[in-house]
This record gives C-alpha cells, structure tokens and sequence, in this order.
C-alpha cells in the first residue's frame, strides 16, 4: 500500500529552529526589561504573544509542554508562584490549539483578535491562581496588558514574519 | 512492509492535547502547592537567580549607556549651579551636624542617667534596583544585594528620605524588596507630634498608605509626621514613614479614615540602603 504524494503546496513541517529559538529568548529578555513604575500595568508579555506566534506557525515544535516550561522560566525570573504563569502559557496554548489550522490561514489584523482572547486565557488563569494562593489585587486595570499585548501583535507578526527563512515548496 | 511507515505509527502525534493539559495542570498544582505553602523550592529559585543576575545586568546595559552619555554631556553652566547650591547645603548640613553632636552627648548622658540602652548607628548595605516584575499589583523589586553581601530576611529597606519596605526573600546575590505600599504590608509607627502608636497599612498603591484603627477622639492633624515605633523589633525606631495627608472622620464609621503620603521616594529611587537586622529586645 502507497501513500500518493500530497497536491499542492505543502506546509514546511520544520524549520528556522535558530530563529524560533533566538525569538524565544529575546521575547523572555523583553520581558525582564526594566520598565518606569507608571507604565508597568501596560507592559505586554512578549513571551507569551512570540510563543503564540510559533504555535500557530510552528505547531510541531512549539506545543503545550514548551508553553508549560517557558513558563516555568517567567515564573522563576518574575518571583511570581513556580507554575503560575506556567499553567497560564499551557492553557492558552491548548486552547490555541483548536484553531490553529484556521488561525495559520488568517491575515495577522485578523489574528489579533483571537491572539486577544489567548493572552486574556492566561491572565485570567494568572488571577485566578494568585486569588486562591491569597494574593488580593484590584484586577480590572490588570488586564490592560491584554489589549496592549493585542497592539503588539501585528509588529511582532510582521517582525517575525520576515525573520523565518522563507522556503517555498517547488511548483510541481 | 518491513520499514514501518512514518504515517501508520499507532499514536503518531504523541499524547492528546487534552491529557497533555491534564499532565501539565497537575504538574502545575504540585509545584504551586510544593513553592507557595511549603517554600520546598526556594533552593531552586536561589540557584536561578545566581544565574538570572547577570542576565538582569545584561539587559539593563544599553540603557545604563545611555544615561551616562547623557550624564556626561550636562552643560557647564548646570554643574556650576548644582555646585553652588550643594556647597549651600553643605554648610545648612555642617551647622545641623554640630547641633546633633551636642544632642547627642546631651542624650547619651540622659540615657545613661536613666539607665536606657544606648541607640547605636545603624550598620547597613546600599544596593541597586535591578528588575521589577512584571506583575504591577504586586508592590516589590529585586535589588543586587543578597545573603553574599549579608543580607538577611525581615531588614528595613530605606531611601535618603524615609523606610522604604522590607526584604521578603533572600537569594545568594540579589534580594526581593516589598514596598510599604503592598496591600499585604503593615508598619507600626508611632506619631512624632504625639507618641501615639497605630499600625499603617499598605494599599496597593503608590500614593498613599492608610492608617486604621485610630479612634475619632485621637489627636491627629493633616501634615503629621509618622515614624517607626521599633516594636515590632524588625524596623529600627524613629525612621520617617510617611507625612498624615488627609482625615475622613465620617460619622457613621467607627474609626477614623486616615490616608497618609509616604515619605520615601517609592518609585523614583535607583539606589536603597538595606539596614542590618539587628533582633531588638
């Protein structure tokens, strides 16, 4: 029994491990940014909006178990609870995963939207497990972050965009 | 059919991603429930941010760069001026400091007369802010001293003005540093005018702290000045907190609403000093 070759363009399992890494780790470095107390409350999670962008582009390297890690890292680089923001990252990126087909033939002014209501997964989860450990925070201007992550998104997609190698599959 | 075909394995894109979720919350409860209520993993945290302090470092150094460029462009007319006036201020401070020699023997010989444990000056470790979290509800910031250095949990932290928080976490070289104003904070102090004690709590916001419990027939004014008590043997007595700004006496409240304004520059600081913690009593 043969399997027929794919029609049609095919989508490039892998590639640009370099850029996805190097994104990753300027995306954590972004956040460790010192940044002036005023402003703090709109300060996006670059983490978060790259590795979404790599699980909509590269839903094979960049799955729920990386999002669980790296989040794992902000925690540790936050002073946040360990698995706080870990759990976060994995929810969103789960639920992400739904739509990822979809999200992936989308134009990125239309991605923002559903990024939005990915970054506005995991505060909430952020929220919710900082209320049960005994945190008390006045949460409405918390998720301010959320729109200004959404503003972020489509520079960081045009960014990243033109970063990842360009392979496009030979015409049969 | 000897070669297994890579698109005819049994589970060929590994676990679902519903169990994977599972996995990874209940990894994420452990963990949460091992840091938050047994403090298992600050062996962990310490060891990172061994590693996570020159990373901080790092990143803050093109800004760094630039502040000193501009620092090293001030025009000469600028340095001039801030020379006058701190050679100004240095003889106002000359003066005060000849004043607080003769109090000071003065109060020594009080003390002594009256059998009272001599203050001594207060051994301390200046330190640098080198990141603030990202998490804006939460009033703290890491600073570049740590149990290296001799930092100790539960010490003071002040500014060149007032108290500024306390260490809540130590690692090998750098600490955390809650603010005054963190909702989970509270300071007793002692007011200077009077001598009365009441405890001043934190609200979660930079601007101003709240001073509760205080009965309507207190003697309290608008612009009273608040000090640490020293009871409570972590904060040193008699460093300034905050300044009384406003009293919402309503009738129908049982206490007195007092909100005060910190003294310290809470968000505008770069350099702090941490205070030794020396157990009193």
């Amino acid at each position: 029994m043969a399997f027929p070759p794919p029609k049609g363009p095919a989508i490039p399992i892998r590639h640009s491990s370099i850029v996805l890494a190097l994104s990753l780790l300027s995306g954590w470095l972004f956040n460790l940014l010192p940044w002036q107390v005023d402003w703090l409350w709109l300060r996006p999670d670059f983490l978060l909006l790259t590795l979404v962008y790599w699980a909509i582009y590269q839903p094979t390297a960049i799955g729920i178990g990386a999002a669980w890690w790296l989040g794992l890292l902000e925690d540790l680089s936050d002073g946040a609870h360990l698995g706080q923001h870990a759990l976060g990252y994995a929810v969103s990126i789960y639920i992400l995963g739904h739509f990822q087909r979809r999200l992936y033939n989308f134009p990125p002014w239309q991605q923002a939207l559903p990024v939005l209501t990915f970054l506005l997964a995991e505060q909430i989860i952020d929220v919710l497990v900082a209320t049960f450990l005994g945190d008390t925070r006045n949460a409405p201007r918390y998720f301010v972050s959320v729109l200004s992550g959404a503003l972020c998104w489509f520079p960081l997609w045009v960014l990243l965009h033109r970063l990842r190698t360009p392979t496009q599959p030979a015409p049969q | 059919m000897a070669v297994a075909h890579p698109h005819l394995a049994l589970f060929p894109h590994g676990l679902n991603a519903g169990a994977k979720l599972l996995i990874y919350l209940v990894l994420s409860i452990v963990l949460l429930t091992l840091d938050s209520h047994y403090r298992a993993l600050d062996r962990v945290r310490g060891g990172f941010n061994l590693l996570l302090v020159p990373i901080e470092q790092g990143v803050q150094a093109p800004w760094l760069a630039w502040r000193t460029m501009d620092a090293f462009f001030v025009r000469q007319a600028e340095l001039v001026q801030e020379n006058h006036a701190l050679r100004a201020q240095s003889i106002a401070w000359d003066l005060e400091r000849q004043h607080n020699h003769q109090l000071e023997q003065e109060n020594r010989t009080l003390r002594a007369l009256l059998g009272l444990r001599a203050r001594v000056m207060l051994p301390s470790t200046s330190a640098e802010i080198i990141a603030i979290p990202r998490d804006p509800w939460r009033r703290l910031f890491t600073v570049d001293a740590g149990s290296i250095q001799g930092i100790q949990g539960g010490s003071a932290v002040i500014d060149a003005q007032g108290l500024l928080g306390q260490v809540t976490r130590v690692y090998p070289a750098a600490s955390e540093i809650t603010l005054l104003t963190d909702k989970e904070q509270a300071v007793p102090i002692t007011i200077a005018r009077t001598g009365q004690h009441a405890i001043l709590f934190g609200t979660g916001s930079d601007d101003y702290l709240e001073l509760r419990y205080l009965p309507h027939s207190t003697d309290i004014r608008n612009g009273d000045l608040l000090v640490t008590s020293g009871l409570d043997g972590l904060y040193p007595p008699g460093l300034p907190v905050a300044r009384i700004q406003h009293i919402n006496a309503g009738a129908g409240q049982e206490f007195d609403n007092v909100i005060c304004r910190p003294v310290a520059a809470i968000d505008r600081n770069r350099q702090v000093l941490i205070i030794h913690h020396t157990p009193v009593r």
